[in-house]
């Protein structure tokens, strides 16, 4: 053999190997990250983005055949025009009615989160589905079943095999899929987002008053464009933890009793109720427990208890500032974003 | 023609470390016992505090596994391909069978469970033994995500009731990002000088006896414990089944010199 010939061999088949790497009809999905937002936790490497996979990850999500009684489906309790949250339950609501104990969570700009759930016992995104799945009191499913019932489906079949290159389908591909929907689940194009980045953001001078009193007061916890800055903490919604004391009961340590994740506060004014136990319903009420609900215990977070006083103080103009400033974080380009909603 | 050497070699390599990987040389045998008798479930046994046990599950994870030459050199099997898990319904994962370079050892560790790292990737990573809806399904928990490390349920009629049932599932990596329980352990054997090569594949026979488990550094009662989850108790069990492996024999596969 010559050398020219064997270098014509090993160019031929790199092309080969190459134009079958090549998902030419699979383009790949560009996720847009927003430069008031900090570098993202979930590594898009891992698991690159594709239309295919994005369009299989949504249904998979909206599919009510995940859950053993046909109809419950992840969409069900995270709803888009509420910021992908159970609208109108404090506790969640799944198979045949049945009451979970916390409030469901907004599913938005989950790549930049670390941990997730109220409790932060779950530290990837890849393995959220599996919670609500095989929980009796929301989909009561178990995983090898819903494996079982999407490779029994001709349409699954053919549509991992497309995102995926694969003829059987497994956890691998089918939690990838439902984290490249989740992955692309980006919120920061509310009016406030346009008025830091110079995009023709307008706020009031009420509103700028009230993000002023915000920064003083609230972004201790409530920090940075993503307004959390991931901690777990006790904001003194209860002193009586034993129906749920929070992050102790990840990491055992009596010190994390009554914490719980600082949620963000995207689209809050359409993420009610509040609080991991849904117990408020609306900004005005979460701001009165601010300033006169706050339950001592012996957790209770610093910042809300200095100089021996409870809570945080704000006279009605201020609260009512807070709230005219917290509506500028709604982003309603991705509450009717077509390409995310079930229909 | 003067350049048909390299590619030629190049093939050549290619195909020596397929054929090298393909036959294992080094052979971990489980033997799951309960005192001196094979552990068969459903069979009735009594623990060290007189308590009746039937066994009806017992699954763990074996990882990580080391071996350290004669002159103190380590050689770590790849980590991806490093991951066991041994049923003992299915007896044929009770053989792990390993590839090794040829040499002199004097050692053996391994984890029993799975490390950290693995416990926080991505589910690409997470497949075969590692996958939580196929071979590891039951040996994962969803809501505080972590790998079980050793299960193991039966009855005993010493319980009261009419469930009698006694459930241990022990897990904890030592949490993601505060510390929590870490219940990841690590076994030491000691081989004396046993030779591994291409045609010498030595079988190490571990012996690993449940009933120690509940009589080792902290006496375990089923009628104080009989459901052991995510608690501090776990790390007393674990520290207890560190003790349950030992290495009983070694023979060369029939066939090898
Ligand atoms: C029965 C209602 C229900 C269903 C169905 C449901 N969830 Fe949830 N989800 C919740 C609740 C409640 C929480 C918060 C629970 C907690 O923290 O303990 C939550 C939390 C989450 C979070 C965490 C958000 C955060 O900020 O930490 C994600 C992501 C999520 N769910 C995705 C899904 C996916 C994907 C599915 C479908 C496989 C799904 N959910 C199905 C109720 C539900
Ligand atoms: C000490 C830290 C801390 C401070 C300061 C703080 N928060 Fe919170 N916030 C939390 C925590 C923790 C939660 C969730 C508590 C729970 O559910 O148990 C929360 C929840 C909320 C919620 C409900 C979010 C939801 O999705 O349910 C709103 C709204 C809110 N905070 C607004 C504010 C405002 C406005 C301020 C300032 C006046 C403020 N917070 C100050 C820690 C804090």
């Amino acid at each position: 053999m010559s050398f020219k010939k064997s270098l014509w061999i090993l160019t031929g088949s790199l092309l080969g190997l190459l134009a079958f790497d090549f998902k030419y009809t699979d383009p790949p999905w560009e996720v847009k990250l927003p430069s008031n937002l900090p570098k993202p936790v979930y590594s898009l490497n891992d698991n690159p983005i594709t239309e295919k996979g994005f369009l299989l990850g949504k249904k998979l999500f909206y599919d009510g055949n995940l859950s053993s009684n046909g109809i419950v489906s992840c969409g069900f309790c995270h709803q888009q025009p509420s910021a992908f949250t159970q609208h109108g339950h404090d506790v969640s609501h799944g198979v045949n009615d049945r009451l979970g104990k916390r409030n469901s969570l907004a599913i938005s700009n989950v790549i930049w989160q670390k941990t997730f759930f109220w409790d932060g016992g779950v530290n990837h995104l890849d393995f959220v589905p599996l919670n609500a799945l095989e929980n009796p009191v929301e989909m009561d499913e178990t995983l090898e079943n819903v494996l079982r019932k999407l490779n029994q489906s001709e349409k699954y079949r053919i549509a991992f095999r497309e995102a995926f290159q694969v003829e059987e389908i497994q956890s691998a591909q089918f939690l990838s899929a439902l984290s490249q929907f989740m992955a692309t689940l980006i919120s920061a194009n509310s009016r406030y987002d346009k008025y830091v980045r110079n995009e023709g953001g307008q706020l009031s001078g009420q509103e700028l008053s009230g993000l002023a009193i915000f920064k003083q007061k609230c972004s201790t916890c409530h920090a940075t464009d993503l307004f959390t800055d991931g901690s777990y903490r006790n904001n003194g919604i209860s002193n009586d933890f034993r129906y749920d004391k929070g992050r102790e009961e990840i990491t055992l340590n009596v010190n994390d009793r009554g914490k719980f994740k600082v949620p963000s506060l995207r689209n809050i004014e359409y993420t009610d109720p509040y609080m991991h136990n849904g117990s408020f319903y609306t900004l005005e009420e979460v701001l009165d427990h601010y300033t006169d609900g706050v339950k001592d215990s012996e957790t209770l977070d610093p910042v809300l208890k200095q100089n021996a006083k409870l809570g945080i103080t704000l006279n009605e103009q201020e609260k009512k500032d807070i709230v005219a400033f917290l509506k500028t974080l709604t982003d309603h380009e991705f509450l009717r974003d077509k390409r995310f909603s079930e229909y | 023609m003067k350049h048909k050497k390299p590619i030629f070699s190049f093939v050549f390599v290619l195909i020596n470390v397929a054929t090298f990987s393909q036959s294992s040389n080094l052979i971990l045998s489980f033997n799951n016992n309960f005192g001196s008798e094979p552990l068969v479930f459903g069979k009735e046994y009594t623990n060290a505090h007189g308590e009746n046990l039937r066994f009806t599950l017992l699954n763990y994870f074996i990882s990580n596994i080391e071996l350290i030459r004669t002159d103190g050199s380590v050689y770590a099997i790849p980590q991806d391909s490093c991951y066991f898990l041994v049923k003992h319904n299915l007896p044929e994962s009770r053989n792990i069978q390993l590839s090794v370079p040829a040499g002199k050892y004097k050692s053996l560790s391994f984890t029993i469970g799975i490390d950290s790292a693995r416990n926080t990737q991505s589910a690409d990573k997470r497949q075969g033994v590692l996958d939580v809806g196929g071979q590891a399904r039951g040996m994962y928990w969803a809501w505080n995500s972590g790998y079980i490390f050793y299960k193991m349920e039966g009855k005993s009629s010493s319980l009261p009731d009419s469930i009698n049932g006694f459930y241990y599932h022990i897990g904890g990596f030592g949490g993601f990002d505060s510390p929590t329980l870490n219940n990841i352990r690590i076994k030491k054997l000691e081989l004396a000088k046993t030779k591994v090569s291409a045609k010498k594949t030595p079988v190490l026979t571990i012996t690993v006896d449940v009933a120690k488990f509940f009589n080792s550094q902290t006496p375990i009662k089923v009628t104080e414990n009989r459901s052991i989850m995510w608690g501090p108790v776990s790390t007393q069990i674990a520290d207890n089944y560190v003790d349950i492996f030992s290495l009983t024999h070694i023979h060369y596969k029939p066939g090898s010199k």
